[in-house]
């Protein structure tokens, strides 16, 4: 990094829980979230498990929010969820950004796809052609809404220079954090609220995954069902997250007088260029996009002391990656604690990135690796040894997060405890 | 920065040299209505592209591919064929793509889907319609709306593995991307950067947007740039003074006042030009007038335009600026750059 990026603040919003200590006290109590889902209608489906957001979300609705907003908030998950997550931190990332130029802070944000788009077209045609209550001007709002999300917390936090929204599936949102870090070393900003929201737990979405064959067959207990890098692992859990990262220079965090938590010291990114329907079974791209990482970090492999791996739970992932990680790190990977917490909390697809991006930092904060809870027989690779069977208890600086997505899109993060 | 090339793929224009008679004719094509539900719906227009395209997907990827990215497939490769890159420069490159919309076809091939949806109400059982809903959900529909197909894809068929991302889903993630290449380009981490996207507007939903917004007409198409370090013999342009924000986060929301860096000035849609003094330029162009809105791609297509103008009209500098729906305002200087110099 070209200029220093610190991380000043985090909220997560997740099925463990609502908000950081919720959250990460079940991560110590080694709770797992997946269960039979309720948040929608389920009966008769061969597969019906996940890992939600059983919290009624409406009370974080503010009672002045306009109508069209009570309105769109209800049904458009990702935006409750961001939302939500947006009230759990607005009270203190608002004195940070009160006085600060608009065109020195920017919002980047991962944002999944809409396989429920379907759902809510079905609904408006039929509302606007059918019963014609509806009108256009109320539509305009709910028009593909990958836009509104970061325009939203732009608005509300007044940063002007940019309002993105990064689309790359299960990487999207640790490539906005990525990007995010990047726009102020680059000295583009100085300021970006960054972070993801993502949703699959809707009836389109899920039927949708389950069709890919990515979802794992439910095991007794259901929490035991997502086994990330055990040979007997059946696949991913859908799952739904939203999170906040910020962000700021070190020219900001002067001038604030504001003690950073965590400094990024590098990212990287790469490309399989392979299939989109699977991963570079050598693991290539997802080597390629850590090493960049540790190359933008100015670091030796071995300096790395806890990954928070991408660990889905599926076949492909999890073999390619394994191999990816021995070919990125060597014997250094033997001493470095690796572990994926997917098998608690789900597969939060494009949310997932600023779900184990936050996790990691409270496990830094709080001197406690989680070790990924479902495994029992991990896959045997030269220097691989994943934490499991219980956590680690000790304090631990530097750290990578690593998130890889739908057709070959890798992408790694490494940053350190102040 | 500097442009070496760029590529279209568009209803109107096939390729660069179409794209170039039409913007010099500055005439509005007639398009045709691919659908005609009622009065909300306007026209749109897709490109029609022929299996016979060299670089037209393998017929495995068909099932998956959307229109816009089989647009983007074939518009960056013909890029890159043109420019000549040797391989491991070209997979060493920089991918950033900025993308629209990813429900195709919902009024014909995924009508199924849609119409199903509609009836399903009707079912009283809710399991009974659970399990219908399901039956008809398309196996491949969690793919047809990756967000990232077109990054995915062009970087198969090219062979790019460098940095990448998506950017969605207006035209300000145009500006977005191109911003994102040029920064990178000029902090020395590559040398070049292939940046473009595709836009899908073959969407009830958009068309009922666009219909609202003053019925623009939608256009679904591609467009790439190579952007490189260094100029080269065949260099086409340099960018500068690229700027962007946000009318939504600024304290005086409201009115754009932008002074004139060239006497041209290209603009590409038609949203929230009332806040904005045009009085600057000598010449304005409406590129939106021409061609559709073309959401995701208009940056890429305001630079096309400029090209074609270096080219022909002796022009040596034009402005490209952006609104987009949500208000974000984009900017940026496009500037000849003479074969000779």
């Amino acid at each position: 990094m070209k200029r220093k990026v610190y991380v000043l603040d985090y909220e997560l919003i997740s099925p463990l829980g609502i908000g950081n200590k919720q959250v990460f006290e079940n991560i110590k109590q080694n709770v797992s979230a997946v269960s039979v889902l309720t948040n929608f209608y389920t009966e008769g489906l061969e597969l019906n498990i996940g890992a939600e957001i059983k919290d009624d979300l409406t009370r974080f609705l503010a009672p002045d929010e306009d109508e069209q907003f009570k309105e769109f908030f209800k049904i458009e998950r990702k935006f409750a969820l961001i939302y939500a997550v947006y009230q759990l931190i607005k009270n203190r990332v608002l004195p940070m950004v009160e006085d600060l130029d608009p065109m020195r802070g920017g919002v980047v944000l991962g944002i999944g796809a809409d396989c429920g788009v379907f759902e809510f077209m079905e609904r408006y045609i039929r509302e606007i052609y059918v019963e014609r209550e509806m009108s256009i001007l109320e539509f305009k709002n709910f028009f593909q809404p990958i836009d509104i999300y970061s325009a939203f917390l732009g608005m509300r936090f007044n940063l002007a220079a940019f309002q993105q929204g990064i689309l790359t599936a299960c990487a999207a949102s640790n490539q906005a954090i990525g990007w995010g870090a990047e726009a102020i070393a680059d000295g583009l900003v100085d300021f970006v609220v960054t972070g993801g929201t993502d949703s699959i737990i809707n009836t389109i979405g899920y039927i949708a995954f389950e069709k890919l064959g990515t979802l794992a067959e439910p095991d007794e207990p259901l929490a035991n069902t997502c086994k990330p890098f055990d040979i007997n692992r059946s696949g991913t859990v859908a799952a739904e997250a939203a999170g906040i990262v910020v962000l700021a220079s070190e020219d900001f965090v002067r001038e604030k007088n504001i003690k950073p938590r965590f400094e990024i010291l590098g990212y990287g990114s790469s490309l399989d260029a392979y299939m989109i329907t699977a991963p570079d079974p050598t693991g290539d791209g997802m080597r390629r996009a850590m090493e960049s990482a540790l190359e933008s970090a100015r670091i030796e492999p071995s300096q790395v002391e806890y990954i928070n791996a991408h660990g889905t739970g599926t076949e492909l992932n999890d073999v390619a990656e394994v191999k990816a990680l021995n070919d990125a790190f060597g014997p250094a990977l033997e001493k470095i604690l690796v572990s994926s917490t997917k098998d608690r909390h789900g597969h939060a697809i494009a949310a997932a990135g600023v779900q184990e991006f936050i996790i990691t930092a409270m496990a830094l904060e709080n001197s406690f690796i989680p070790h990924t809870r479902n495994l029992k027989n991990p896959i045997q690779d030269r220097w691989f040894r994943p934490l499991m069977d219980k956590p680690v208890k000790k304090q631990v600086n530097v750290a990578m997060n690593c998130n890889y997505g739908f057709g070959g899109v890798n992408s790694a993060l490494i940053f350190k405890r102040i | 920065m500097y442009i070496e090339d760029v590529s279209v793929l568009l209803p109107q224009a096939q390729d660069f040299s179409e794209f170039k008679n039409l913007v010099l004719k500055q005439i509005a094509i007639n398009f045709t209505p691919k659908y005609v539900l009622n009065d909300y719906l306007g026209d749109i227009a897709v490109p029609q592209i022929s299996r016979d395209n060299p670089y037209y997907p393998k017929p495995s990827d068909l099932k998956i591919l959307r229109t816009d990215t089989i647009a983007a497939i074939i518009a960056a490769s013909r890029l890159v064929e043109k420019l000549d890159f040797d391989s491991q420069k070209l997979q060493q490159a920089d991918l950033w793509i900025s993308t629209g919309n990813f429900a195709e076809k919902l009024l014909d091939e995924n009508s199924k889907l849609v119409k199903y949806l509609t009836k399903s109400y009707e079912i009283q059982d809710r399991k009974q319609r659970l399990q219908r809903i399901y039956r008809v959900i398309p196996p491949m529909l969690g793919l047809n709306t990756l967000t990232n197909a077109t990054e995915s894809y062009v970087a198969q068929y090219l062979g790019i593995k460098g940095r990448s991302t998506t950017v969605g889903n207006t035209s300000a993630s145009s500006f977005y991307v191109i911003q994102k290449a040029i920064s990178r380009l000029r902090n020395g981490s590559l040398d070049l950067a292939l940046v473009g996207g595709s836009v899908l507007s073959d969407d009830a939903e958009l068309l009922l947007l666009r219909n609202y917004l003053q019925k623009p007409r939608a256009i679904t198409g591609a467009a790439f740039l190579a952007l490189t370090s260094e100029i080269r013999p065949s260099t086409k342009a340099m960018v500068e003074n690229l700027f962007s924000y946000y009318i939504g986060a600024m304290k005086n929301n409201g009115h754009v006042s932008i002074s004139a860096k060239s006497p041209m000035l290209i603009v590409s849609n038609p949203f929230n030009f009332k806040v904005v003094d045009f009085k600057p330029w000598k010449q304005v162009l409406r590129l939106d007038q021409i061609l559709g809105y073309a959401g995701s791609i208009s940056i890429f297509v305001m630079i096309a335009a400029a090209l074609v103008f270096f080219e022909q009209n002796g022009v040596s500098s034009v402005d490209c600026m952006d609104i987009d729906p949500l208000g974000r305002v984009s900017f940026l200087t496009i500037k000849r750059i003479s074969n000779e110099a």
